[in-house]
């Protein structure tokens, strides 16, 4: 076993130079390059002007160097070992040893890129936290009831639901919210946008009732904010993890534990919740372990519509400001990210099944 | 059976309880001490009123006396302006006018940094414009330079001096280079100001001399990362103290704008900024402290992402503007800012002409909005510019013709929906530098196929329009991707050019690769967009010294007559003469066509209809610090 962690481990170096490799490049032969990004914003300047303001940060950030020597130099900044300057890290003395690694700072915003995205990933987390449990709550309670009968009415109702619900998109939806609950004229009960109210400084933290009138105070206030995006990342994934559980939990009624727990005397609902939910739950498990990477990434579409600054913005403002060091800090902190998770779910695979080995 | 509730579970269920009910009293103490936060601080503000109250009637006191201000408005000047506040003052005297309620805003995008020198964003420049004061400021109306932080200044212009030198020096043979590096060469121009002594940052700390000083050489350390702002700043100098209250401006060569670039700067406070190592600057985030009307709460600690918020300075020097607050909402959606706005929750909201079109016919919401179009002095131009390289392009009356098979006021109103102004050339209608006999070149098709046929051009059997030399008169327009309605426009151009047997094929390319080919001037025709300032300078377009890498004469045109004219008005600081230079380069720019012109786009706006005292200005709309919300309309404050 011990053996096995260790080659992924090795292999996951290749694996992450590959990835950052492949999306270096990429950037920088795509048309106009990576200064390219940096010209864009400069609009009305003048030429000379331009050209010095170029000339700076092409300076600044490398980009005047040779490909490889670019690619080299933020792989050795991101790396917590490599050359580093004397008289830092460890050992002191010398040009080459352990340092801090350094994911940059980002083109065009001109500041380290750890900090960009320090502000924008509590916010994704915030908005996964509370979306994976309501989706997994309600899936698996769905789930379990729709197998339990079997047929009926339910199970033929939930199914068709989720499915069509699964095939809104989400694009859709959420303009669709915003124009029917968040509009004077139909019915204004949530906020457009943002996840603070404008007062939201000024209010207490706790819902209150000062001249007894309610005041919903700030932590209501920001609850109120989530509403519809939460709806928004939440309703699409009914479909896939109720249909999961629910074929899940039909395979384990019927196997012959569960025949011989019946035949010892339990009621139905003891063999369900005591023998067959335990085992039913595996697969969601190892579905779980694919989400990780996800939940650092954001959604791109449900930020954008309720205008929230998360993950998804970043990356794909990014992407379309050919900010090298952002988009290369993000691949290559999703991609360990991805990678570690594969490896995780893999050991869960042998940790819940004896039957599956890696000798 | 082993799942019963056993004595342990009872205990950590305990356990669990007692630890819920402390974090959930340790929330209502905080929530007591946030009350009493409040309340201290609505203290501090009723403090800061009164002193406002305080300074007023100080500042009356001596105004009792006339002729104080009699020996201060006699000193002889070039300049001081009149009073910047006269239409301000003359508001607060309206029945309704009240101070107080918050004038609310939305920035399509994010605020990366506050700082200084350091942001990029228009947004962010917005924000400053209201903390951060200059030396004096353009009046909104008359465009005429009022003084601001200046009490008044002098404009001693010694150009006639320098150029005789320099012109003398090139009769002995020196080069322009070693001419610039020759101590005995007089300085052209110097600019002396006398700021006023009763202005204060917000922080309470006097400005004097050594904050102009500092504003100009701080920008100019080159361990500051404000690469821009050097940029600008460059042509003067130095800044020289020459009192407590006296600064002067040094400019080597005469340049037009040597004015603009002092009087525009913003000044920065010494002792605030003095104490950040320039790394530490570099990495900041929301420096922001100055002596405008407005401030942050707090000049430090502002972060991407979090309420931007200013409130009203209370030290201002001057006439206290009637918003209270001013919040900027960073919203990206466009539905979510329309509805935003709509629901009230914000008041302003800048429309698009397909959005402005659908919006002033909306009830609901024109019942409690006003809507605004105008054509803003400083809005920019739309033009498709002509790659002389080319052989199709390089004959002048083939340009012409091109112009003339456009129907202009057409495109105006299918792809601006009617919301823009025709452009004869790069100089805004109402400015002074544009030529009131330069009429547009008319929709005239037969000319046009008159002036193409004297060009040398033939109609083939194909219905093709062919070069002398057999070639069809056939090619690309580039333009941006995905920007708004151009290709609406280039469908409008190649139906239009098709009439005279010219086929126009329409080239989107995504942005980054756009400039690329603008850089490397790899193109046959291409459309974009100039912004302007209250005067443009066409040089950088126009001006065949602009034609080598880099240069924005993309388009490789040269006109001496042009050239000799763009190089004399830059030098000359006398405005009416300036503008006779101008208005002749727009005479040649029309005949030459470097551009087909287009229109010039008009700001549409919509504002919340119980903000009182918006109206049109030469420049735009008044400045937000003459809006007011009578008391009775009030919404965000008690």
């Amino acid at each position: 076993m011990l053996n096995y962690i260790i080659r992924r481990l090795l292999l996951m170096i290749p694996t992450i130079i590959g990835i950052t490799l492949l999306v270096f490049l990429v950037m920088a032969m795509s048309p106009g390059g990576l200064t390219a990004g940096i010209r864009g914003q400069e609009g009305n300047m003048r030429p000379d002007q331009r050209k010095k303001i170029e000339e700076y940060y092409k300076k600044r950030y490398g980009l005047d160097q040779p490909l490889y020597r670019q690619y080299l130099r933020w792989l050795n900044h991101v790396l917590p070992f490599g050359a580093k300057e004397a008289g830092e890290g460890f050992p002191r003395k010398w040009p080459v040893g352990l340092k801090s690694p350094d994911l940059g700072e980002s083109l065009m915003r001109h500041r380290p890129v750890i900090d960009v995205v320090a502000e924008a990933l509590p916010v994704t987390i915030l908005l996964n936290l509370i979306t994976v449990p309501v989706i997994y709550a309600i899936s698996i309670t769905a789930g379990i009831y729709a197998a339990r009968r079997r047929g009926n009415s339910f199970d033929v109702a939930w199914g068709t639901t989720s499915l069509a619900l699964w095939s809104i998109p989400t694009m859709w939806a959420g303009v669709m919210f915003l124009g029917l609950f968040a509009n004077r004229d139909v019915i204004n009960i949530f906020p457009a946008s943002g996840l603070h109210d404008t007062l939201a400084e000024q209010m207490r933290f706790l819902p209150s009732w000062p001249g007894g009138v309610f005041a919903r105070g700030w932590l209501l206030d920001f609850a109120w904010h989530l509403t519809l995006p939460i709806i928004c990342l939440t309703y699409g994934g009914f479909a896939f993890m109720s249909k999961l559980m629910r074929a899940s939990v039909l395979e384990n009624l019927s196997a012959d534990f569960a025949r011989t727990a019946r035949a010892k005397g339990l009621t139905d609902r003891a063999v369900l919740f005591r023998h067959v939910l335990s085992n039913s739950v595996l697969p969601l498990i190892t579905v779980a372990a694919g989400i990780l990477p996800g939940l650092l990434g954001g959604s791109l579409i449900v930020e954008s519509i309720f205008s929230i600054n998360g993950m998804g913005r970043l990356m794909i403002d990014a992407i379309f400001q050919k900010d090298r060091e952002l988009v290369m800090s993000e691949a290559f902190v999703i991609g360990i990210v991805s990678l570690v998770s594969l490896l995780v779910a893999d050991l869960c695979y042998a940790a819940a099944d004896p039957r599956v080995t890696y000798e | 059976m082993e799942n019963r509730f056993g004595l342990k579970d009872a205990l950590l269920t305990f356990f669990l309880l007692v630890v819920i009910i402390l974090i959930v009293l340790a929330m209502v103490q905080f929530d007591r001490q946030w009350e009493q936060i409040q309340k201290v601080r609505g203290q501090l503000d009723e403090q800061s009123k009164e002193l406002r109250t305080i300074n007023a009637s100080l500042a009356n006191g001596i105004a009792v006396n006339p002729g104080a201000v009699a020996t201060t408005q006699a000193t002889p000047t070039t300049g001081a302006g009149a009073d910047p506040f006269a239409t301000l003052r003359a508001v607060t005297t309206t029945p309704d006018f009240a101070r107080g309620d918050w004038l609310i805003d939305m920035f399509p995008g994010q605020v990366a940094k506050l700082t200084p020198m350091l942001s990029t964003d228009v947004y962010a420049s917005n924000v400053q414009e209201q903390i951060l004061d200059s030396l004096a400021q353009r009046d909104p109306d008359t465009l005429a330079w009022t003084g601001l932080i200046a009490k008044n200044w002098k404009i001693i212009d010694n150009s006639a001096a320098y150029d005789a030198y320099v012109a003398k020096q090139k009769e002995a043979g020196k080069t322009a280079e070693e001419i610039a590096k020759d101590p005995a060469l007089p300085e052209a121009v110097r600019i002396h100001f006398t700021l006023r002594d009763n202005v204060r940052f917000s922080d309470g700390e006097p400005l004097t001399a050594d904050d102009v000083v500092f504003s100009y050489d701080f920008t100019m350390n080159p361990a500051i990362a404000a690469p821009r702002d050097r940029a600008y700043l460059e042509r003067i100098k130095r800044v020289e103290k020459k009192g407590p209250y006296d600064v002067e401006f040094v400019y080597a060569e005469p340049y037009f704008e040597a004015f603009n670039l002092a009087a525009g700067m913003a000044i920065l406070p010494k002792h605030f900024y003095e104490k950040f190592k320039p790394e530490d600057f570099n990495q900041s985030v929301g420096l922001l402290l100055g002596s405008g009307p407005y401030r942050l709460e707090d000049p430090e600690s502002w972060k991407p992402g979090t309420p931007i918020q200013l409130v009203r300075n209370e030290r201002y020097w001057g006439l206290a503007p009637a918003f209270e607050r001013l919040v900027y909402q960073e919203i990206s959606s466009d539905k979510a800012r329309l509805a935003t706005f709509r629901n009230g929750k914000a008041d302003l909201f800048s429309a698009s002409p397909e959005q402005y079109r659908e919006l002033i016919k909306d009830d609901a919401l024109m019942s409690h909005v006003q809507n605004f179009e105008y054509q803003n002095l400083i809005g920019g131009y739309r033009y498709v510019a002509w790659n002389e390289k080319n052989p199709l392009f390089a004959d002048k009356r083939v340009r012409q013709a091109l112009t003339m098979l456009l129907d202009r006021e057409r495109m105006i109103q299918q792809i601006a929906y009617g919301y823009g102004v025709l452009a004869t050339g790069p100089f805004n209608p109402q400015s002074k530098q544009s030529n009131p006999d330069v009429k547009g070149w008319p929709f005239d098709v037969e000319k046009a196929k008159a002036l193409l046929a004297d060009a040398g051009f033939k109609l083939g059997a194909d219905n093709v329009l062919r070069m002398p030399d057999g070639k069809p008169f056939e090619f690309k327009l580039t333009y941006p991707a995905g920007g708004s309605n151009y290709d609406q426009m280039a469908l409008f151009m190649k139906d239009a050019y098709s009439r005279a047997g010219i086929v126009l094929k329409p080239d989107p390319l995504e942005w980054g690769a756009f400039t690329q080919r603008l850089e490397e001037k790899n193109f046959e025709a291409i459309s974009l967009g100039w912004s302007a300032g209250v005067e443009g300078d066409i040089y950088q377009m126009f001006h065949s010294s602009q034609m080598g890498p880099g240069g924005d004469d993309f388009m490789s045109y040269k006109s001496e007559k042009l050239d000799g004219l763009i190089d004399a008005a830059r030098r000359t600081m006398d405005e009416p003469a300036r503008m006779k230079l101008w208005q002749q380069a727009h005479a040649v720019l029309h005949e030459d066509q470097p551009y087909t012109f287009l229109w010039y786009g008009k700001s549409l706006i919509f504002v919340d209809k119980r903000v009182e005292n918006i109206h049109r200005v030469t420049l735009g709309l008044n400045p937000r610090t003459e809006w007011y919300v009578p008391t009775k309309a009030q919404k965000w404050t008690k």
